[in-house]
């Protein structure tokens, strides 16, 4: 174990300076904690501006974050991995929540999300742009099946306009 | 053929209205909160909410009027307001529509909420997949401030308030009302014991209200039009106008406004158009996918919390989500169960253990390898969560598991080996 530390502490030195936040994160974080009464109330905030900055809270965001609003290091990762909007894993760029719960299941939208999981597994241009989850009720049931696409309801959803969403995505990429 | 009687959806049914506040205030918005702060007291409009009878849209059904009376006033600690924007009971999207096409109307009746419980910094607690309603809320949030309708020494009237967003983070649990104050804390969102009340020590461990969205877009028709105008639409003990989500399999799903009272199979036909051509009713969801469900045959009942409850079922969240002769009802459960089960915050050892025992028997139960007994102990494992457990998910979880099986033991028994 210890050896294998040593071999890859460049790696990680560089990895962890990659993960460092940005000047900009805490300048915000400054600006969120004036609305509540304690910095720690903010948490779930920051970690919403690292996911997105970052794809990911990593093991360094956390720790910086744990400093930041001074809370125990384990505060930080019981929160990062009791909600599910966050990863410790790096996501794919683009979203792609498809709802199975209910009212979305009853119009098919399990079929819809195997369908499109094929679909991106089976696009070369696809491979590794796109993350996919299946999500509990988005709130929009009268256009059942939902997809959430990055920050945008697809209502009514469909394969086909899940693939053009996804060319399109692709496409501004190049 | 019923109509929708229009209180909260009154302007969003106005062709072409956007939501704006010129808009909402061309409609006579704000005229109330500005009276509101010339002429009334915070008990005043206490005291009008608690004469309404408004009882609680977010599930439970508790009087909005007693639950900020019994709001301790204690000195050296803010009071605070929290609205329950989490909305995440399966069915369930009216607070959606309200915060999207009339945010104004929604921030009105919380703007008055909070000087009635005497806030100085409310919280509207949105959940975190809502992008398009938190970009909204804050958007409009701006406006109020830019209209000093909000802001310190509110038009010269003495009071402050600001209002912040706060987004959720994707956890069901979060909509129950002491773990939405934890997740508000930045912590994991866990239910607390109660007592106390977050009445007593909510957020921050202050005096705290938690209201839901459409609770609180009633308010300022209350204090605009009295308490007997509100009551007038309604039954007695269920006062007010209530939002439908309709959805499942009708022809035309959606939120509709009804006075409480209203019945049920009138709303399936006559909003939502009955069932997809060629299919049967089978039976409906009537209040989010926690509250038992109906057989066909038993939907000419009265949309209220009471009428419900005399039935066995609940209103809930009133999420109605009709089922058709094509539904599976185990595999239908399986799905909800796979839900609760993964929405378990893990505290109590029946919520946390029993739903994944549930779940397990029955993706079990789906490939035909249990025997008839299984069917028994899956409902007895249901019976032991149901009271059992720190907040109400053990029992959301647990009460369709057991109308499920009463209802259709026929179709669980045919997976049977
Ligand atoms: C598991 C669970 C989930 C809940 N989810 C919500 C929700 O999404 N929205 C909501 O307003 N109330 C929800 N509630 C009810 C709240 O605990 C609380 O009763 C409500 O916010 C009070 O507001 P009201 O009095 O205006 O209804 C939930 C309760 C439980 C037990
Ligand atoms: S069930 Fe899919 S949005 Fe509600």
């Amino acid at each position: 174990m210890g050896k294998d530390r040593d071999k890859d502490k460049d790696k990680e030195l560089t990895s962890k300076n990659e993960m460092k936040l940005s000047q900009e994160f805490y300048k915000k974080a400054q600006e969120l904690f004036k609305d509540y009464p304690k910095r720690v109330h903010a948490l779930l905030p920051l970690l919403h501006m690292i996911q997105k900055e970052q794809g990911q809270i990593s093991d360094q965001a956390m720790e910086e974050v744990a400093d930041l609003v001074d809370v125990a290091i384990t505060h930080v990762q019981g929160v990062v991995t009791f909600y599910t909007m966050y990863s410790l894993k790096k996501r794919a760029p683009n979203y792609i929540g498809v709802c199975t719960n209910l009212s979305c299941w009853l119009r098919g939208s399990k079929e819809l999300s195997q369908s499109l999981l094929k679909m991106i597994d089976e696009e070369k241009d696809f491979k590794g742009k796109f993350h996919l989850e299946e999500t509990e009720c988005l709130g929009a049931c009268d256009h059942a099946p939902v997809a959430l696409c990055n920050e945008k309801y697809m209502e009514d959803a469909n394969l086909d306009d899940l693939k053009d969403w996804c060319l399109a995505k692709c496409s501004k990429d190049k | 053929m019923i109509k929708e009687t229009l209180v909260l959806l009154k302007n969003i049914r106005q062709a072409g209205y956007k939501g704006t506040i010129e808009e909402y205030q061309q409609t006579g918005g704000y005229s109330v909160w500005k009276k509101v702060l010339k002429d009334l007291t915070p008990d005043d409009v206490k005291k009008q909410v608690k004469d309404s009878g408004l009882r609680g849209r977010g599930g439970a059904g508790f009087p909005t009027g007693f639950k900020w009376g019994f709001m301790a006033d204690v000195k050296g600690k803010p009071n605070y307001l929290v609205c329950n924007a989490d909305e995440g009971e399966p069915g369930t999207f009216k607070d959606r529509e309200l915060m999207i096409k009339d945010p104004h109307l929604f921030l009105e009746g919380m703007l008055i909420s909070c000087f009635a419980v005497k806030c100085n910094t409310g919280y509207i607690y949105v959940r975190g997949e809502y992008y398009e309603a938190i970009k909204i809320l804050k958007r409009e949030i701006a406006q109020l401030n830019k209209a000093k309708f909000l802001g310190d020494n509110i038009l010269g009237s003495g009071y402050s308030l600001k209002l912040v967003v706060h987004s959720g983070a994707g956890a069901y649990i979060c909509g129950e009302e002491t773990a939405l104050l934890d997740s508000l804390e930045g912590k994991r969102g866990l239910p607390r014991v109660k007592p106390p009340f977050p009445a007593v020590s909510g957020f921050n461990a202050c005096p705290t209200s938690v209201n839901n969205v459409e609770t609180l877009a009633n308010v300022p028709f209350i204090m605009e039009k009295g308490a007997e105008a509100f009551k007038a639409n309604g039954t007695i003990n269920n006062a007010g106008t209530r939002l439908i989500s309709v959805s499942g399999l009708v022809k035309r799903p959606g939120v509709y406004e009804i006075k409480m009272g209203v019945n049920l199979k009138d709303i399936i036909y006559d909003f939502g158009g009955g069932t997809l051509p060629n299919r049967t009713l089978k039976a409906v969801i009537p209040g989010g996918s926690s509250s038992p469900v109906l057989l066909a045959d038993e939907i000419d009942i009265g949309c209220d919390f009471d009428c419900l409850q005399k039935a066995k079922s609940m209103l809930g969240s009133a999420g109605v989500v009709v089922l058709d002769d094509t539904v599976d009802m185990p595999r239908l459960l399986h799905r909800l169960i796979e839900f609760y089960a993964h929405e378990s915050c893990g505290q109590c050892t029946p919520c946390r253990e029993g739903l994944n025992w549930i779940r397990i028997l029955l993706r079990d139960l789906l490939a035909r390898r249990l025997e008839k007994s299984w069917v028994d102990q899956i409902y007895r494992i249901a019976g032991n969560i149901t009271g059992t457990t720190l907040c109400a998910l053990g029992d959301a979880g647990a009460i369709p598991v057991m109308s499920f099986i009463d209802k259709f033991r026929e179709e669980f028994l045919g997976y049977c080996k």
